[in-house]
């Protein structure tokens, strides 16, 4: 698939674009409104990058504007190395596979024709047949679309992506609607396609679903990309490996002198039979070393009782945003609404760091 | 941007593709029974009615030959057929954004314009289709009645004026449909559009008469025949009505030159269907 290992099969260099609004009561005139601004990204031959962050973040945005939905008001982007604007739209898109958020089958059409309409678009020589098969759908190929379910209609939006064995992925929250098995089935796709050499962008809210898939993470806030790198070494980076969950039966431990080395504990419900307690650990400085696990265990078997769970607890996305932007976790992501862009903040975390 | 070079051929063939694919989604769609349903009703029905050689009409109005017949089944046509090229494409292009299928085709290696008349021939093959259809066993009453037929050209000529004025709704109904950003904005202007040229433009022409001083109470007065047969040069059911009664003979000929008309058929013909070109190429999703 891919042409060319060596060089990245997609680069962004400072692409921005924002979406033209209407200007009050003056409908006649634009002003700049929300969009994307100065996004730099490269993505290499095999790399599934998470692209994340909230609604509104600018995922969609990004996602459309390197689909060629659209030009970018400023920057550029490099495709299989060569200059988007140079080689042409239809070119780009030729080596691109975009699969839009939640897309609604409805009609009397069926999938098989969506596919061949789509193929002749494409000038190509899929078989919509093949491609069905591929998703899951080959026993609705003839189905009408009125009659896909939701995690149906998710699969047919995959096989549109991937007619013309496409060298670059735009998936946007692809995992939407699909069940457990279906999700998996879904991961190991997309793995087999970037073993094959594909390039994946997968957007998504959900950090916990990326986390399995993505090689490199992209958050996004604002219009804005915040941070990107491998997810531990960005969570190592805003030291958000603090957190630690503690879960047992019998009695509570006595864990008073957490307090006053500037942990946080948090009583959580528990979440099995097992369990008769259940604490969130944060340490507000530094990071729990090897050896507090032990402590924490003895601390629990002293009280009498035995330790269920210990393990650190993965980062949510309102942590990691509220780390890059410096806001409190518990309120980004809820000012939608402004246009105007945050000053920029980036974190750059490298695969050797 | 540069685009990539595409032998005109090869574009075409994929246009016409593509125009089948959406005409053949038109023609399996629910809303085709509803539109075969009423144009059976009003052009079958209608060319029955009209050529009854018992049938009293309006005195001026001749239906003397099966042409005569079919020039007064075009208002049927202008009811129905236009009617159902509305139900056809008000949300054409506003519900493939809806649904966010507009997205999936516009990231597709292909040049926006051929997408864009791909969709207008797709959506006029499907209205066209069953209209020639119900035209068809029409005139096949007119004769049951009339023991006559039109001549080839004739009918030629009606299935040509029908197939233009169906070609120009199809590009008015695409543009309202492009410009439409919710199901309801969608039916407001594709049903609007229609109402307008079908219903309301009578009142447009009234109000113009009044405004520059043309008598409209006397039915006789020539002078707001042509000013109306001006007007009607701004509405495609005039033009359409303006085509067909070129061809008739007598007093029924407009006084207007035939190259105004076909001039305003052009018009017609590459304006809204340009129109609708430029929108769809800078359309969002």
């Amino acid at each position: 698939m891919a042409e060319s290992a060596a060089e990245p099969l997609l680069e962004l260099e400072g692409i921005t674009y924002r979406y033209p609004v209407r200007d009050g009561m003056r409908f006649w005139k634009r002003k700049k409104g929300a969009g994307v601004h100065q996004v730099n990204l490269s993505l290499e031959a095999g790399d599934i990058v998470g692209l994340i962050g909230p609604n509104g973040g600018g995922k969609t945005t990004l996602l459309h504007t390197i689909a060629g939905l659209w030009k970018p008001d400023s920057g550029s982007f490099r495709v299989l190395g060569r200059d988007a604007q140079e080689a042409g739209r239809r070119w780009v898109q030729r080596h691109i596979g975009f699969m839009p958020e939640q897309v609604v089958w409805t009609g009397s059409s069926t999938p098989r024709l969506v596919l061949e309409r789509l193929i002749t678009m494409r000038g190509g020589d899929d078989d919509a047949i093949k491609m069905l098969r591929l998703v899951g759908l080959r026993s609705r190929a003839d189905s009408p679309l009125d009659s896909l379910s939701q995690g149906m209609e998710q699969r047919m939006t995959l096989a549109t992506a991937l007619l013309g064995e496409p060298t670059i992925l735009l998936l946007d929250e692809p995992m939407n609607g699909l069940d457990p098995v279906a999700q998996a089935a879904f991961r190991g796709l997309l793995r087999q396609l970037a073993d094959r050499g594909c390039a994946i962008i997968v957007s998504s809210h959900n950090l916990n679903e990326m986390e399995r898939v993505v090689d490199r993470v992209a958050i996004m806030n604002r219009g804005q990309l915040v941070a990107s790198g491998p997810m531990a070494d960005v969570e190592r980076r805003l030291a958000l490996e603090q957190r630690l969950l503690l879960a047992g039966s019998g009695p509570k431990p006595d864990l008073s002198l957490l307090t006053s080395e500037g942990v946080i504990i948090e009583e959580q419900e528990t979440r099995s039979v097992e369990e008769d307690w259940r604490y969130r650990l944060i340490r507000r400085a530094g990071r729990w070393e090897p050896g507090d696990r032990g402590l924490l265990t003895a601390a629990v078997e002293s009280a009498g009782g035995v330790v269920q769970l210990i393990h650190p607890l993965p980062a949510a996305l309102e942590d990691l945003l509220g780390a890059v932007t410096g806001q409190d976790p518990e309120k980004v992501g809820l000012e939608l609404e402004g246009d105007e862009l945050v000053p920029m903040r980036t974190l750059e975390v490298d695969d050797d760091e | 941007m540069m685009s990539e070079q595409i032998h005109p051929r090869g574009r075409l063939m994929t246009v016409l593709t593509l125009a089948r694919f959406e005409a053949r989604q038109h023609l399996r769609s629910h809303r085709m029974f509803a539109l075969a349903s009423l144009l059976f009703l009003f052009i079958v029905g209608g060319s029955y009615g009209l050529s009854d050689p018992d049938g009293r009409l309006t005195p001026g109005i001749a239906t003397d030959t099966p042409y005569e017949v079919l020039f007064l089944v075009s208002l049927f046509v202008l009811l129905s057929a236009t009617l159902g090229v509305v139900l056809l494409g008000f949300d054409a292009i506003s519900r493939r954004r809806l649904t966010k299928e507009l997205a999936i085709e516009l990231s597709q290696p292909i040049s926006r314009s051929d997408l864009a008349l791909a969709h207008l021939l797709g959506l006029w093959t499907a209205a066209f289709l069953p209209t020639m259809a119900a035209t068809l066993v029409g005139v096949t009453m007119v004769h049951s009645q009339m023991d006559a037929w039109p001549t080839l050209a004739e009918l030629a000529y009606f299935l040509g004026a029908t197939a233009l004025v169906l070609l120009w709704y199809s590009s008015i109904q695409l543009l309202a449909s492009s410009l439409a950003r919710d199901l309801g904005s969608a039916v407001t202007l594709g049903v609007g559009s229609w109402m307008l040229f079908t219903f309301v433009w009578l009142l447009v022409t009234a109000v113009l008469a009044s405004i520059i001083g043309v008598d409209m109470t006397d039915l006789e007065n020539q002078r707001f025949d042509r000013f109306s047969e001006i007007i009607d040069l701004f509405s495609p059911n005039g033009v359409y009505q303006l085509l067909l009664e070129d061809r008739l003979t007598g007093d029924a000929t407009p006084h207007l030159e035939s190259r105004f008309i076909w001039l305003a058929a052009a018009l017609w013909t590459l304006i809204p269907a340009l129109l609708f070109t430029v929108r769809f190429r800078s359309i969002r999703p």
